[in-house]
């Protein structure tokens, strides 16, 4: 240092600048040092969980029971199922269980009398042509591009949202929040979407041919969009719509006690 | 659709004269509604009475000897039409044209006897036919003017599912306090919604009684308030 610098920091207004920015790296060290605590617990809270279960038999179930947390299934085209969970809380377990019929994750059944199991968030890849029969009690439940015979979602509150779904039997069942229905209908299948308090959105091929019942007693907010024009529609009582578009081979039954039902053509 | 329009239907239905997504409605209908499920069963049994009758008649197990005892008893009834005749022309020297007709020996063809068979079968079938409409159409006006002039009907819920609801209330009750506070939030929160909708539907109901939009919309909701204390209390 030299006399002339020595000299400034001798000065108060030096001195003052100096203990700010002693102040101000003090702090940023005990910030990182607090965002590293954190994480760390964090970390140790939260587990996430990955197995992959090969597949021998030509078709399979899923099943899957959940209490909290979100699922989000996909298809795809290997003969095995992964499951990715993360898990909140470490008093959340599970014991997937591999039977003849498939492969069965009974979240509920294993936790039972625990306390604050929090969430279980799963992220599932399934054979295209899986049978998917889901439930949980509080999360949003998505499937995507899954063509086997039936697909189950019923959750209390959260969205669901079916995508890509070809099937023979649909059920998507909610309390709270919207479902969104964008699949294509099978001749003979029947589908079946209610919520209490969401929205119903319905997005199916415009050539679809099928026998519908729209009921919404509470809002009478039925729109069936293009739908209304290519079928054959009972619109005398505005709180459930009742009709055929085409040869009206699928069954497609929509009840929203509390909300709407909009349909859309894909 | 709702019971008048399915009862309405429920007759070309057993004939069978129902286009197919009619009949799928009707069908339906018929099957969750416990009424119109009753109404199906009696009109199918009489359906199926006067079939069997009618299958009597045409095709008896032993016709010839169905025939003889037809004959014999006509034969019989006019032999003794006869002595009555033959008694009253004693009696009055001119006889009238009623003694003339009954003193005439009847005797009818094979082909004559199953007419007259199965004009009998084809009389009963029309006459129960007839009188069970009239019954069933005195029925629902009798329920029509009893809901019109009578006090507004209440909705009354099943005993079995409030028994099944107090029951489940009390599980959920014992089980809520080992949940955490997010769950007891959403619990409530569903529940409400709910109930909201229950309570909305049964002042719907009461205001238009046998409304089949309301009352299977409130049927719905009752099963999901069932559906969300049993998933609550299993956790």
């Amino acid at each position: 240092m030299t006399e002339a610098e020595k000299i400034k920091t001798d000065t108060p207004a030096a001195r003052l600048a100096l203990r700010r920015g002693a102040a101000r790296t003090l702090a940023s060290w005990a910030a990182a040092f607090a965002l590293a605590l954190f994480c760390a617990h964090a970390a140790s809270a939260q587990k996430k969980v990955s197995n992959t279960y090969k597949l021998t038999r030509p078709s399979v179930r899923l099943v899957l029971m959940n209490r909290s947390g979100s699922v989000e299934i996909e298809g795809w085209d290997r003969r095995e199922i992964k499951v990715t969970a993360e898990m909140e809380s470490p008093s959340a377990r599970f014991t997937p269980v591999m039977n003849h019929d498939g492969l069965l994750i009974d979240v509920v059944g294993d936790t039972k009398g625990r306390e604050n199991v929090g969430d279980v968030n799963f992220k599932i890849q399934v054979p295209a042509d899986a049978e998917i029969d889901v439930k949980t009690t509080v999360g949003n439940i998505s499937v995507r591009n899954v063509r086997g015979s039936m697909v189950f979602a019923v959750t209390r509150e959260g969205d669901i949202d079916l995508t890509g779904v070809r099937a023979m039997k649909v059920i998507a069942n909610n309390i709270s929040g919207s479902i969104l229905f964008d699949a294509e209908l099978m001749g003979g299948g029947t589908y079946d979407l209610k919520s209490t308090s969401g929205q119903i959105n319905v997005r199916i091929t415009g050539g679809s041919g099928f026998t519908l019942t729209a009921t919404a007693p509470r809002t009478r907010n039925i729109d069936l969009g293009g739908f209304a024009a290519r079928g054959n529609f009972d619109f005398s009582d505005s709180r459930r719509v009742w009709g055929r578009v085409g040869d009206g081979s699928a069954t497609l039954n929509a009840t929203n006690l509390r909300g709407s039902i909009v349909f859309v053509s894909r | 659709m709702n019971c008048g329009k399915c009862q309405e239907l429920l007759g070309e239905l057993l004939d069978g004269g129902l286009a197919p997504d009619v009949r799928r409605l009707v069908r339906a209908h018929a099957d969750e509604c416990a009424s119109c499920a009753s109404v199906r069963e009696e009109l199918s049994t009489i359906l199926s009475a006067a079939q069997d009758g009618r299958e009597f008649f045409v095709a008896p197990p032993n016709e010839r000897a169905l025939w003889l005892r037809i004959r014999n008893s006509i034969e019989a009834e006019a032999e003794a039409a006869r002595a009555a005749a033959a008694a009253r022309a004693a009696a009055a020297e001119r006889p009238t044209l009623w003694t003339r007709l009954a003193g005439r020996r009847w005797s009818l063809s094979s082909p004559q006897l199953v007419t007259v068979a199965a004009g009998i079968a084809v009389a009963v079938s029309l006459v129960t036919a007839t009188g069970m409409r009239a019954l069933l159409d005195g029925r629902a006006q009798r329920q029509e003017q009893e809901a019109r002039v009578g006090q507004p009907v209440r909705f009354k819920q099943q005993p079995d599912e409030l028994l099944m609801i107090d029951y489940l209330k009390r599980r959920v009750d014992e089980r809520k306090a080992r949940w955490n506070p997010r769950m007891s939030e959403v619990y409530d929160r569903n529940m409400s919604v709910v109930d909201t909708t229950v309570e909305e539907l049964i002042r719907d109901l009461d205001a238009r009684p046998n409304d089949q939009v309301t009352e299977d919309a409130l049927k719905s909701a009752l099963r999901d308030k069932i559906e969300l204390l049993k998933e609550f209390s299993e956790l």
